[in-house]
Order: C-alpha cells, then sequence, then structure tokens
C-alpha cells in the first residue's frame, strides 16, 4: 500500500534488566523483551497510518525506530528510498533525512525544555539548517501560525502555557521544517476532550497543507476512526491486522481487533458486549503459537502450537488462524 | 525608564527570587553576611592588588583601624575592648584589622574553588551520564578514584608533592573538591536525558555536544546552585583547616585557620585570640549554609518549571 514508508520485517529487542557483575560471573541469561517483532508495513505519501494497540503493544517502540530514535536489532525502515539513520550513529549526521523525520510525544511538560522559550524551542530543528536569522524567524512564526498561535507567544515560556497550547508549540516544532514525515505519539491523550478535538482538527488541517505523512499512535480507537487512512493493530510486538481504516473499521477480521472497536463506549448503549478479559501477557515469556490465544474466544487447539503467518484477505493483512 | 522596565521584566525571576529569599529571616540574614564578606573582600582585595603593584603596600590597610603587619609588642594580647574590638595578638596586632585584611584570600579561594568544582565536575559528569557506556564508566571510574582517598589527607599529600603556599592550596583543593560535583551533574545529567525534549532534540539533527549545551547546562547548573553556595562555606572551612596546618598562606600574611593555630598556643588564657578568627570562619559558614538551604527550597518548588 505504497513505497513512501517501508517497513521490512523490523525487530527489537531489549533486555528485561541491566546486566550485573552477578549475571556475567554466573553466566546467567537474561531474558529479552520483543518490543517490537517481525513488523512489516508500507504507507504512501501524505497518508496517515494509525498503530492502535493496547499499552506494551510495541506501537510507541514502533514509533521511535520509524524516526530513528532507536536501531532496530533487524529489518530495515525506509523513508523516500532512503534508509532511516539511528540519531546516535555517525552516517545521522550525513543523511539527507537528517531533520526530517520528526516526532510528537505524548506529555507535552516533558517534550518542551521549561528554561527556553518559545522562539527557541520551535527553531530548533533549523538551527542546523544554517538559515539568515530573519528567515529563521519568519519560519517559526509561520509555524506557530498554523498551530493557531500568533506572535505574542514566541519570548513566553512553556511554563506559561496550558496543556493544550504546549502541544501546539510542540506541533509547530515538529512541523517547522516542512518534514517527510511526523510520528505522533497519543499526541491527544495527556490533554481534555475538548482540547483533544482541537488538537485533531488542527492536525487534519496542517496535513492538507502541507502534505504530510503521519504515523499516528494511540490506544483510542475512536481517535483512530477519526484520524486514520491506514490502521495497524499491533498485539505483543505484531502487526495482527493492517488496512485501510474504512476495511478495518467497517468489518474487523481478528478477534483482537474486534474486541478493541466493540470496548469504545457508545452513547445511548447502557451495556458493553462482553470483550476479551485479561490483561496483555508478559512480553517477556509470551505465549506459544499465536500470542492472542488466551484472551480469544475463538481459539482453537491449532492456536496454542501454531504462530499465524501473514494471510492477505479482501486488500488486507491478517494474521489469525481464522482464515 | 524603558531601559529599567526591559531589565526588570528580563530578571523578573531573579528579582522574584531574592524577595523570596530576603522573606526568611534566616536566609536574610545570611544573605547579609554573605553580601558583606564579599563585598568587603573585593573592595580590600583591589586595594591590595593596587598596592602590591605600585610598591605601596600600605594602600591594603588604608581602610583598616590598624596596620595588621606593624607589631606593637606593649600592645600585646589585649582583651577585645573599645580601641581593639577584637583584643590583639602575642604581637600586639589588631586582631580585628588582621581578620579583615585577609578575608579576600578566603573569598577568592571559596569562589576559585566552587567554580573550578563546577567547571571541572560538569565537564566529566555531563559527559558521563548523558554518553552512558564507556564514557560513562571511564569517567566515573575517575571520579571515584579521587573520591576513595579523604579529602583532606589528598590535599596535604598534593601540597607536600608540589609545595606550600596560596596558589597550591587552591590547586590542592580544586583537584578534591571536583569529584562531588561530576556525581551531581551526571545525576542531572541522567534525569534530563529522559526528558522527551531530548528526543526532539536528537531529531532536530543537534549532535550530543550541541544537546549538553543546549538543554543540560543550564538546568543542571539551576539544581546545583544552592550546593554551590552552601559549598562556599564548607570551602572556607576546609582551606582554614589547611592553614591551620600550615598548608596555606604563609606568615606573615594572615590567615584565619593560621591565626586561630596560633592563638591555641595562648588558650585558654588569652581565649580571643583564637576564638575570634574562628567565630569569624564560623559565621560565614553558617551563612553559606543558610543561603543554600533557602535557595534550596525556593528552587525546589520550581523544579520542573523554572
Amino acid at each position: 500500500m505504497g513505497d513512501f514508508l517501508i517497513i521490512n520485517n523490523v525487530t527489537k529487542t531489549y533486555l528485561a534488566r541491566r546486566r550485573t557483575i552477578a549475571d556475567f560471573i554466573l553466566r546467567r541469561k537474561i531474558p529479552y523483551i520483543r518490543a517490537v517483532n517481525g513488523v512489516s508495513l508500507r504507507l504512501d505519501r501524505g497518508k496517515t497510518l494509525v498503530l492502535l494497540g493496547e499499552s506494551g503493544s510495541g506501537k510507541t517502540t514502533l514509533g521511535r525506530l520509524i524516526v530513528g530514535l532507536e536501531k532496530p536489532d533487524s529489518g530495515k525502515i525506509l523513508v523516500d528510498g532512503e534508509e532511516v539513520p539511528y540519531v546516535g550513529d555517525k552516517s545521522y549526521m550525513r543523511s539527507k533525512l537528517r531533520g526530517k523525520l520528526q516526532m510528537v510525544f505524548q506529555d507535552p511538560s516533558s517534550s518542551l525544555d521549561p528554561f527556553m522559550t518559545i522562539k527557541d524551542i520551535v527553531s530548533e530543528p533549523l538551527i542546523k539548517l544554517h538559515m539568515p536569522k530573519n528567515e529563521i524567524l519568519r519560519m517559526v512564526i509561520e509555524a506557530l501560525e498554523m498551530v493557531g498561535l500568533d506572535k505574542s507567544f514566541l519570548n513566553r515560556r512553556p511554563i506559561e502555557l496550558s496543556g493544550g497550547q504546549r502541544q501546539r508549540i510542540a506541533i509547530a516544532r515538529a512541523i517547522v521544517t516542512r518534514p517527510e514525515l511526523v510520528v505522533l505519539d497519543e499526541p491527544t491523550s495527556a490533554l481534555d476532550v475538548s482540547i483533544q478535538s482541537q488538537i485533531l482538527n488542527l492536525l487534519v488541517k496542517i496535513q492538507r497543507e502541507l502534505g504530510l505523512t503521519y504515523v499516528f499512535i494511540t490506544h483510542d480507537a475512536r481517535v483512530a476512526r477519526f484520524i486514520a487512512d491506514y490502521v495497524a493493530v499491533m498485539y505483543l510486538g505484531k502487526v495482527v491486522e493492517y488496512g485501510s481504516a474504512d476495511d478495518v473499521f467497517n468489518e474487523p477480521l481478528h478477534p483482537y481487533t474486534q474486541a478493541l472497536l466493540s470496548s469504545v463506549p457508545k452513547v445511548g448503549v447502557r451495556e458493553l458486549p462482553k470483550t476479551i478479559s485479561g490483561e496483555v501477557p508478559s512480553a517477556i515469556n509470551p505465549p506459544s503459537g499465536c500470542a492472542f490465544w488466551p484472551r480469544c474466544p475463538y481459539a482453537m487447539n491449532k492456536c496454542r502450537n501454531e504462530e499465524p503467518q501473514t494471510k492477505v484477505i479482501n486488500n488486507r493483512e491478517v494474521r489469525c488462524h481464522l482464515y | 525608564m524603558g531601559l529599567i522596565v526591559t531589565y526588570t521584566k528580563k530578571y523578573r525571576k531573579n528579582i522574584g527570587i531574592l524577595i523570596k529569599l530576603l522573606r526568611k529571616p534566616d536566609v536574610a540574614f545570611g544573605l547579609i553576611i554573605l553580601i558583606l564578606f564579599y563585598s568587603w573582600s573585593i573592595i580590600e582585595g583591589i586595594l591590595q592588588v593596587i598596592g602590591s603593584f605600585i610598591g605601596k603596600p600600605d594602600l591594603g590597610w588604608i581602610l583598616l583601624p590598624y596596620n595588621p603587619f606593624q607589631p606593637h609588642l606593649s600592645q600585646s594580647l589585649r582583651l577585645p575592648s573599645l580601641t581593639h574590638i577584637m583584643g590583639t595578638d602575642d604581637l600586639g596586632r589588631d586582631i580585628f584589622s588582621r581578620i579583615l585584611y585577609a578575608a579576600p584570600s578566603d573569598a577568592l579561594i571559596s569562589l576559585v574553588v566552587v567554580g573550578g568544582g563546577i567547571l571541572i565536575g560538569g565537564f566529566i559528569g555531563l559527559f558521563a551520564g548523558f554518553y552512558g557506556g564507556k564514557v560513562e564508566e571511564f569517567n566515573m571510574w575517575l571520579t571515584d578514584l579521587f573520591l576513595a582517598f579523604p579529602a583532606l589527607i589528598l590535599a596535604m599529600v598534593i601540597e607536600a608533592t608540589f609545595g606550600h603556599g596560596y596558589i597550591y592550596a587552591m590547586i590542592a583543593m580544586i583537584i578534591v573538591w571536583w569529584p562531588s560535583y561530576a556525581r551531581l551533574f551526571r545525576a542531572e545529567a541522567i534525569r534530563i536525558k529522559n526528558m522527551k525534549y531530548i528526543d526532539a532534540a536528537l531529531l532536530s539533527g543537534l549532535s550530543k555536544v550541541d544537546i549538553i549545551r543546549r538543554h543540560m547546562i543550564r538546568p543542571a547548573l539551576n539544581t546545583i546552585l544552592p550546593y554551590a553556595t552552601l559549598d562556599l562555606g564548607n570551602v572556607i572551612l576546609f582551606y582554614s583547616m589547611l592553614s591551620f596546618l600550615g598548608l596555606g598562606q604563609q606568615p606573615p600574611y594572615p590567615e584565619w585557620g593560621s591565626m586561630v593555630a596560633l592563638g591555641l598556643e595562648y588558650f585558654p588564657k588569652w581565649w580571643w585570640y583564637s576564638l575570634m578568627p574562628g567565630l569569624v570562619i564560623l559565621i560565614i559558614a553558617v551563612a553559606a549554609a543558610l543561603v543554600g538551604d533557602g535557595l534550596r527550597d525556593i528552587l525546589g518548588g520550581e523544579e520542573k518549571w523554572v
């Protein structure tokens, strides 16, 4: 479904804890957490991909991999034909994508340096582009206006702003360089509902104006439905269903997607349908076979023993033995 | 007028902190003592330096009630009185004048040692905390190496090896002083490293050195400022300890610690000889501790959003 963003069989594991001297002497093995486990996705330019899943599903890690804040253990991520460089590598400084991949974080209070003025914060991505000062100022003001703020904010500090305004500043910083791709990591989860819709509308407007490509990370199916062109539903580091938003939301195929979508409260419905129970299993010790089987209403014997492979059904990728 | 308005606007936060400091009586007391001490030291220090440059050392005691070097054997070991408010020493020199004359060396060493500690410790600690891995291991190994020795012993060894005197005491103290700052700065760097704005800065294409410069130095200094203020008193105490042992300013130049040491021979009958300089050391150390404490209370409340 496009070739602007190509994620090819990407895996990222972490050590479950720090290696200590005792581990070294006793040659103890430290368990691994597979945060992202063999994910492959594709996306067109100017579209929005939503990564939907519960906490612990690896969606944030995948988002960080896409912009290069983490280094994949295996697999490749390409943006516009160029491999995404890890920010800690030397190659990052020479890469064409340096500064062109931006991210908006969940908590606006820790994503803005409290000691800096709004002008310094928003102009930060422009520093390394060696532009004249007045040009930088012009672009900063333009970005502020695009997010619905004005010049009067230039010399204020984050402490003086409300949560919604801080998130607007974070968005302004992300779009000031006209990036190729923006990863939005739950940008509305820390905000009030009324502010949430403002920010979502703003994001859609900006995308239309600048032709941006979004990767939008959320656990909220309603938010996903509003903003998505494509949806990838993640469970324990794997994409269990990937397809266009219309398809996935109208006719969810994977039992996990069905459960996620039916657990959204609706107006006028007193009792929510019975959905899946329990928690996401530990990623250190995932269940055998299909990771979802302990919670799946349709679990079969096959699910416990054999891992389902990705199948393409009706223009959509599903990982389930039911199909 | 416009200039004053912009000035106060720019420094509104600093003025606010000052007002908050002065509202607490103990902190206000400490602050006044420190301001008196450092401003006197600047005036007296400048006079002494100019005096020695133009070859007229008496410029150094032009503001003092008595010549701090001139012995008056007839006046020796006088009780504190209106003519000699802190009494006289065994050679009949006015103790108050000698204490005032010695003030600049203490003021300078406290600022230089704390400043040097922040500079070296900041450099080593910030890189250790932010880079992690091998850099951190090496830097903290170095820090622990210096911390492992008792500070006083290490300073004495350094001075015994390289020489005695004011400059050597200063160098020795910087060497024993920076490791604690390295630890503080490392902790700060680790705290800030986990902030999301560091991720954003990395995505903006800044190098790690850029990020330390832009995002770490100022917040780290802000957190360490209370500790550094408190530390000014510790440095003066430590320097007095060194000069008590004869490792500081060499005679005939007066020094608070060495005055205490000399006076001990005459203790307790002529108690004021060592007690008076001791009291001055105590008061300034306490004042620094009070101000440091007050600063911590105020800045601590605004730690997240300054």
